[in-house]
């Protein structure tokens, strides 16, 4: 599974609920805040007869990386609830767990605190966004998203959560102007170095915008380099303007996205007091994490 | 005691502890009133508790 659930159980006071977790999520960082938890498995294997053993009867998980083996757990009557914690059902989630442990006092008044600090960053971006459209009606800046992590299909459609929110902010995907995309199905697509440099000819590509991978900005856009095997990047307009932006993973989605507002809307220009690694330590100091504020958004090409 | 008399009555009885044991059944299984917390999780399941979770794996 994937973190963003212990996330938010911390967030709402909910830790002491866990009794177990399955086998990724237990190589990941949040396992730290959750010490002595039972490995019940691997997410396609899940293990029943040990969460009977725990007297676990239900098991929250997301779609993405979430328990495969609900049929066999359900018959041993344990109960899979869906809950993704990201995406655009995240702030829904929020108020979904707090229902499922009875709505009680301490719950209610956690959830209202992180989304005042969610709202409070997210609409003063779209406000100061709205501020530069007005201002200059012509601004609508195209940007390429890529999924640094991902072998596949590298990048973000339009259809793609993160996407959506860039263009929430402001400019267009510019796989949106791509004919054999349309209409865009799934949330990430490959595309040519070919295309890309046609495109920037043609219609001018104004940003690159790269999810990190865990080992950092530096192999992320190394990574995002590599992606030509015929020539050079070099004339790319994003990269002679130093306009490719690494977005690390940990506010690219879940629980801290709205410091990922800050940060696109750094990169567009616009006029924003708030401090991303400020966000960061406030969200920590609030919620009882200890995240590094460091690293949260980095511009390409470097300056030598 | 007129025989016709009793014989309607049991009918009405058995009727009434029918419909009683119908609708307690119903009470029973049915209806949300005797669950604590119904919703619907993000995959359109309605989840239905007697009480608030307390054990969970995540």
């Amino acid at each position: 599974m994937n973190s963003n659930i212990p996330i938010f159980l911390q967030i709402l006071g909910l830790k002491d609920k866990v009794i177990g977790m399955d086998s990724l999520v237990l190589t990941k960082d949040i396992a730290g805040y959750y010490p002595g938890m039972i490995d019940f498995g691997k997410n396609d294997a899940m293990n029943g007869e040990k969460m009977l053993e725990a007297n676990v009867k239900y098991i929250l998980s997301p779609t993405s990386m979430g328990v495969k083996n609900t049929e066999a757990l359900e018959a041993l009557g344990i109960t899979t609830i869906t809950v993704e914690c990201f995406g655009e059902t995240m702030l829904n989630d929020v108020d979904l767990l707090v229902k499922l442990f009875g709505s009680k006092n301490e719950q209610v008044v956690a959830a209202e605190r992180y989304k005042n600090m969610y709202y409070e960053t997210v609409n003063t971006v779209l406000e100061k966004a709205a501020e530069k459209k007005v201002t200059d009606p012509s601004w609508d800046p195209s940007f390429l998203f890529q999924m640094a992590s991902s072998r596949s299909d590298p990048f973000y459609t339009e259809t793609a959560q993160l996407s959506m929110i860039v263009e929430q902010i402001g400019g267009h995907n510019m796989i949106r102007d791509l004919g054999g995309f349309k209409p865009a199905t799934k949330q990430t697509a490959r595309i040519s170095y070919d295309v890309i440099v046609d495109y920037d000819k043609n219609e001018g590509l104004d940003y690159v915008f790269i999810r990190t991978l865990d080992a950092g900005a530096e192999a992320s856009y190394a990574k995002f380099l590599s992606l030509s095997s015929l020539g050079s990047w070099n004339t790319l307009n994003p990269i002679l303007d130093r306009n490719v932006y690494t977005l690390d993973t940990r506010i690219a989605s879940g629980a801290m996205i709205f410091v990922g507002y800050v940060c696109i809307g750094e990169a567009y220009g616009l006029d924003l007091t708030e401090d991303p690694s400020a966000l960061v330590e406030r969200f920590n100091t609030e919620f009882g994490f200890n995240f590094s504020s460091e690293g949260l958004m980095q511009q390409f090409p470097a300056v030598e | 005691m007129n025989t016709k008399y009793l014989a309607v009555l049991s009918v009405l009885v058995i009727a009434a502890a029918t419909i009683g044991g119908a609708l307690l059944f119903m009470d029973q299984n049915d209806s949300d009133e005797s669950y604590a917390i119904v919703v619907t999780d993000d995959a359109g399941k309605e989840i239905k508790l007697k009480e608030p979770l307390e054990r969970v794996a995540a």
